[in-house]
């Protein structure tokens, strides 16, 4: 176990390392003057200069990733170009409305696909599996960020039941959530078409092994076994759908705060990608990319722990 | 047990509908998609225009005919491109040893770790947008699963007794590699080749929207839905043809990948 | 039109100004009847029970709020509200007295004499005396503060401050441009004494405004200064500057109630909004002049004859239909109508006369070329569309490039790397600032053209003061734009902003900022 997790935590490692270095490389080949894109269209050419000295910009690519790097080691990951703020605390104001649409979008999408994805398995080529089914491959295939342009359309212009966008910030917590309504239902739908057909094969493959088999010879009523036992066995395969989903609803995040104008990380990355502020860059990838992996991470130890009961049970 | 089910058919005859749309918008005459004609601009669907037209009185039903071809160029390409990458590094996890076999898995365990719109989103930007880009860009994300993929059918079909009989009968491991193994991963790639189309038709569009994709005038189904934006108060209409092709498209490619998975690798269903 | 282009939009024309003498009368279609109720204030979020609070929606995030350090036009249009300059001006563009009261130049033109008005106080409570003036333009002039617009006002020699309400600006020689240019956001006075590193995160100025907070990407929050000079200003206590880059979420918002003022509408929005109920329409000619700049140096381009084609096969109203939706005047110089130096020039659309002036340049069948448009604006983009049908027609084949704003700045505009693109450039108050970027001696003459005369004409008219004589200058000037076509001189755009019913008192400055301190709400 502890070996598991020590080469598990190494490769992690390893990838933050091959991302960081790829981004600083990324935005080394992009055309872009960030002086002149902070002093604007009519800078003195000496000021432009001037500024671009000052950013660091003038030193070789690898020294500036190596001083990054060792700052970002020691938490200090640089400050912004087109805010001037430290990019941690840039990061920490971005990530709670991110987090939160993730949370919410992550809850629907378990909300929904629990009971559909368990009805379709219980009654399995009944009614409702084939309609979960069917909805699931259709709620699979829309683009999110058509269903958030279709139900701010509909939910926020034609009726003002939410505000189509510019979050509140978090001082007025009630009208912060009931902004982030609509794209947690945006982000959340597709996620729960991939959650219940998963759940659905997963709980039906349960059902048919044999510790679910001996306890129904044994007199155990249907409705307990799929309490107790399927609903157990059922519940790790959707874990560790769900360490991945956390990526999908990151990333899932940039357009989806595109489309509501919410002040998220996913916004921050284009907005950093377009003003070509590396620092700011570099800090997004780097939070990304450590959530993600502590996700997978996380699901993995619990697979692990989870795991040799089922095997052995199965 | 294969058999031809639902999925297929109706995957198969949506994609069918979505390839038949990119050839009848190639038979249109040159530049139908781009011809501009602003006194006509955002009218609604009608006669005429049967899905109305945008801002520059372009017709909305041409554009998403064209729009066809863009998307199943990238998501062509880009299956190709995961293709062509996935399978040899899927390949050499597997018959390279254990020392190759780490190395090339937790490499892509790390990409396939890291979400692919953000990936993609990295990639077209140092590459700089366009159709061509795009397709690389999302190519290069499809690459780990096709990857994994390869890897984990080599490693089931290797213990085998016909392969072993092959390699007992002298073949070196590339034959056996490209007679014997790879055949036998087929169907499963076939499988995952489609859903992959499908994957990439919503990470085009995801590009396109935000204005990195597809570049105008070309048309795309993403790059609509940007422009849809800017009207919806008059012309709503503009953002529901796009995002229904492209649904319709996601959802063909992958049913058409489940009902080939029933067909080619019954086992794997449940 | 959509949130790539969250991006602060550093002004095209690096600043923010309009026109020289502009009458940017608030020409509000609708913004009479004051009797209707407010129907959505109810609505607003982030409003404390019983403060009035002005939401107003604003395209990107500020670059700092120190005016020394950046010509971005989403950071002077908040900090003209926080700062004063010397001198200010009018809705026609009339210079008034600001913090100065009265002023008077030598008759050598070359000593610029200011008497500062009493009982002004920095937000700090500090009371304003000649040493903030003086230490202010001291920061501004000092190459180590950086500050991109220091070279309009390097004329300054020395400053003396011969008592505590007495400037004297000390000048190398005559400039026409200054006392403009002292109107500016980019003049505003800083307090001295205080540590200019702060300023970019907590300015500190004597105008109606502080900032209160500011969330990036979320909001910038200004309060009224409670030592405001001008009695009975600013109208509102707050204002709740909300960061909204979406176009179409900023009118879905106004529509809420959630947002009561939405400065800087484009083209594309004001027709969405056009005939709505429940929402005013303010809208004043702007001095934002719209060009497809051309690469002179670059074959076929360096050919007069065909730019002069190019202009002739341009029908400008398209462009002002399909990009604008008509809020743009077409134009064909670089001034816009407004200023009083303008002087109309022919805008012909000619494309039988375009093909024989290609044909006579060598291209009887066009060519082939690219055409770059800077993403960030969606107008841009709409109007390299329009243009490349429109030249398809005369068979030059342009390529449509969409790239990144900083892609475009590094690129094309200072490294002059393209054939064509569309670009909107920002007049401010004096017509040299606009005219002056077709100099070659001008650091981003990035056109590449180069012609003496036009040159001599604008170093002559930047040293004249007598401004019957100046205009006659820049009319020559302007016909040797018209006629050489270093760029095809496209259209001037309308300011619009829009509000809820219950707004009053918003009014187009002819500088691209937001004057908040007049408006009213009920």
């Amino acid at each position: 176990m502890a070996r598991f997790a020590a080469v598990r935590a190494g490769s992690a490692a390893l990838t933050l390392l091959v991302m960081t270095a790829v981004t600083f490389v990324v935005l080394q080949v992009l055309p872009g003057n960030p002086a002149l894109l902070i002093l604007g269209m009519g800078a003195d050419p000496s000021a432009v200069a001037r500024v671009n000295a000052a950013l660091g910009l003038n030193q070789p690519l690898p020294v500036r990733y190596g001083l990054w790097l060792w700052g970002a080691l020691h938490g200090n990951l640089g400050t912004s170009l087109q805010f001037g703020q430290p990019v941690t605390a840039l990061l920490l104001q971005r990530l709670p409305l991110t987090m939160a649409l993730a949370v919410l979008a992550a809850s629907l999408a378990l909300l929904i696909a629990l009971p559909l994805g368990l009805l379709a398995a219980v009654r399995r080529g009944g009614l409702i599996d084939v309609l979960s089914v069917a909805l699931a491959q259709i709620a699979a295939a829309i683009p999110a960020f058509w269903l958030g342009i279709i139900v701010l359309l509909a939910f926020a212009v034609r009726r003002h039941w939410f505000p189509a966008g510019s979050f509140p910030g978090w001082s007025h917590p009630l009208a912060a959530v009931a902004a982030l309504v609509l794209p947690a239902v945006a982000l959340g739908a597709g996620r729960a078409a991939v959650l219940t057909r998963l759940l659905r094969q997963s709980v039906s493959e349960a059902m048919r092994q044999d510790f679910v088999r001996t306890a129904r010879s044994k007199g155990v009523s249907p409705r307990r076994i799929l309490w107790r036992h399927a609903l157990r066995a059922a519940a790790i395969a959707p874990l560790t759908v769900f360490g991945l989903q956390v990526g999908e609803l990151l990333a899932g995040s940039i357009v989806i705060e595109s489309v509501f104008s919410l002040p998220g990380l996913g916004r921050l990355v284009l907005y950093a990608i377009s003003t070509r502020d590396l620092p700011t860059l570099e800090g997004c990838v780097l939070l990304i990319a450590t959530l993600v992996m502590l996700a997978n991470f996380a699901v993995d130890l619990l697979y692990a722990v989870l795991d040799p009961r089922i095997r052995s049970a199965g | 047990m294969s058999r031809v089910t639902a999925p297929l058919l109706i995957g198969g005859a949506l994609a069918a509908a979505v390839v038949a749309a990119a050839v009848a918008g190639t038979a249109l005459p040159p530049g139908a998609a781009l011809a501009m004609h602003i006194p006509h601009r955002l009218l609604p669907p009608g006669p005429g225009h049967p899905f109305g037209t945008d801002q520059f009185g372009r017709d909305q039903l041409t554009r998403i005919l064209v729009g066809a071809q863009a998307s199943l160029e990238v998501a062509l390409v880009a299956t190709a491109v995961g293709l062509l990458a996935g399978v040899p590094l899927g390949a050499a996890a597997a018959m390279g040893g254990r020392r190759w076999d780490e190395v090339l898995m937790r490499l892509t365990d790390g990409m396939y770790a890291f979400p692919a719109l953000l990936l993609a989103l990295m990639v077209v930007t140092a590459l700089g947008p366009g159709l061509a880009h795009t397709a690389l860009a999302i190519g290069i994300v499809s690459a780990p699963p096709f990857a994994r993929l390869t890897r984990a059918r080599l490693l089931e079909l290797r213990p085998l007794e016909y392969v072993e009989a092959a390699r007992a009968s002298g073949l070196g491991p590339w034959q056996v590699l490209l007679r014997h193994l790879l055949p036998g991963a087929y169907g499963a790639l076939a499988v995952q080749a489609s859903a992959n189309m499908g994957g990439a038709i919503l990470v085009e569009a995801a590009l396109s929207y935000l204005g990195l994709g597809v570049q105008p005038p070309q048309p795309s189904w993403g790059g609509m839905l940007n422009d849809a934006q800017g009207f919806f108060l008059t012309s709503p209409w503009l953002a529901l043809f796009p995002g229904l092709a492209i649904t319709v498209a996601v959802l063909g490619f992958n049913l058409l990948g489940d009902g080939l998975s029933d067909l080619l690798e019954p086992r794997t269903r449940g | 039109m959509l949130a790539v282009a969250a991006l602060t939009l550093t002004a095209c024309g690096g600043s923010a100004a309009t026109a020289p003498g502009s009458t940017a009368a608030s020409a509000s279609a609708s913004a009479t009847s004051p009797a209707s109720s407010t129907a959505a204030s109810a609505t607003s979020t982030g409003t404390a029970a019983g403060a009035r609070v002005l939401n107003v929606a604003i395209a990107g995030d500020p670059i700092g709020f120190d005016p020394y350090l950046t010509a971005a036009a989403n950071t002077v249009a908040i900090t003209w509200n926080i700062y004063d300059q010397l001198v200010t001006v009018d809705a026609q563009g009339n210079l008034k007295p600001d913090l100065a009261t009265s002023w008077s130049l030598s008759p050598d033109g070359r000593t610029l004499t200011f008497h500062l008005r009493s009982g002004v106080r920095f937000q700090d409570g500090h009371t304003l005396t000649s040493a903030d003036v003086k230490a202010s333009f001291q920061r501004m002039l000092n190459p180590a503060t950086k500050d991109p617009d220091a070279s309009d006002y390097k004329v300054i020699t020395a400053i003396d401050t011969p008592n505590a309400s007495t400037v004297v600006m000390h000048l190398a020689s005559y400039d026409a441009a200054l006392l403009s240019d002292l109107a500016l956001p980019f003049a505003a006075i800083e307090p001295a004494g205080v540590n200019p590193s702060t300023l970019k995160s907590k300015p500190d100025g004597t105008g109606p405004y502080e900032l209160a907070s500011y969330t990036p990407g979320q909001d910038v929050v200004l309060k009224a200064n409670p030592y405001y000079w001008q009695p009975g200003l600013p109208h509102i206590p707050t204002v709740d500057l909300k960061i909204v880059p979406d176009p179409s979420t900023q009118i879905a918002d106004l529509l809420a109630g959630s947002i009561d003022l939405l400065p800087g509408l484009s083209g594309e929005q004001a027709s969405q909004l056009k005939g709505q109920s429940g929402v005013k329409i303010s809208q004043a000619p702007s001095g934002n002049i719209q060009i497809m700049a051309i690469n002179n140096a670059r074959k076929p381009f360096n050919d007069v004859r065909v730019r002069q084609a190019l202009s002739l096969a341009i029908n400008r109203q398209a462009v002002v239909q399909g990009a604008w939706f008509g809020y743009a005047t077409p134009v064909g110089t670089f001034l816009p109508p407004n200023s009083p130096y303008y002087v109309a020039q022919p805008t012909p659309y000619d494309p039988a006369q375009a093909r024989k002036l290609l044909a006579e340049a060598g291209y009887p069948n066009g060519f082939a070329s690219t055409i770059d448009l800077p993403s960030l604006y969606p107008v841009h983009v709409q109007t390299g569309q329009i243009i490349a049908a429109e030249l398809a027609k005369i068979g030059v084949q342009l390529k449509l490039n969409e790239v990144e704003w900083a892609t475009w700045l590094s690129q094309d505009y200072a490294k002059r790397d393209y054939n064509l693109t569309v670009i909107s450039h920002t007049g401010r108050l004096d017509p040299d600032t606009l005219l002056v970027r077709f100099t070659s001696t001008y650091p981003y003459d990035y056109e590449n053209y180069s012609n003496p005369t036009y040159n001599r004409l604008i170093a002559e008219g930047r040293a004249t003061a007598d401004v019957a004589k100046r205009k006659q200058i820049y009319a020559q000037a302007q016909k040797i734009l018209a006629t050489d076509v270093p760029a095809v001189f496209l259209d001037v755009s309308d300011n619009v902003a829009a509000m809820l019913p219950s707004v009053s008192g918003w009014q187009w400055l002819p500088l691209a900022v937001d004057q908040l301190a007049q408006v009213q709400m009920r």
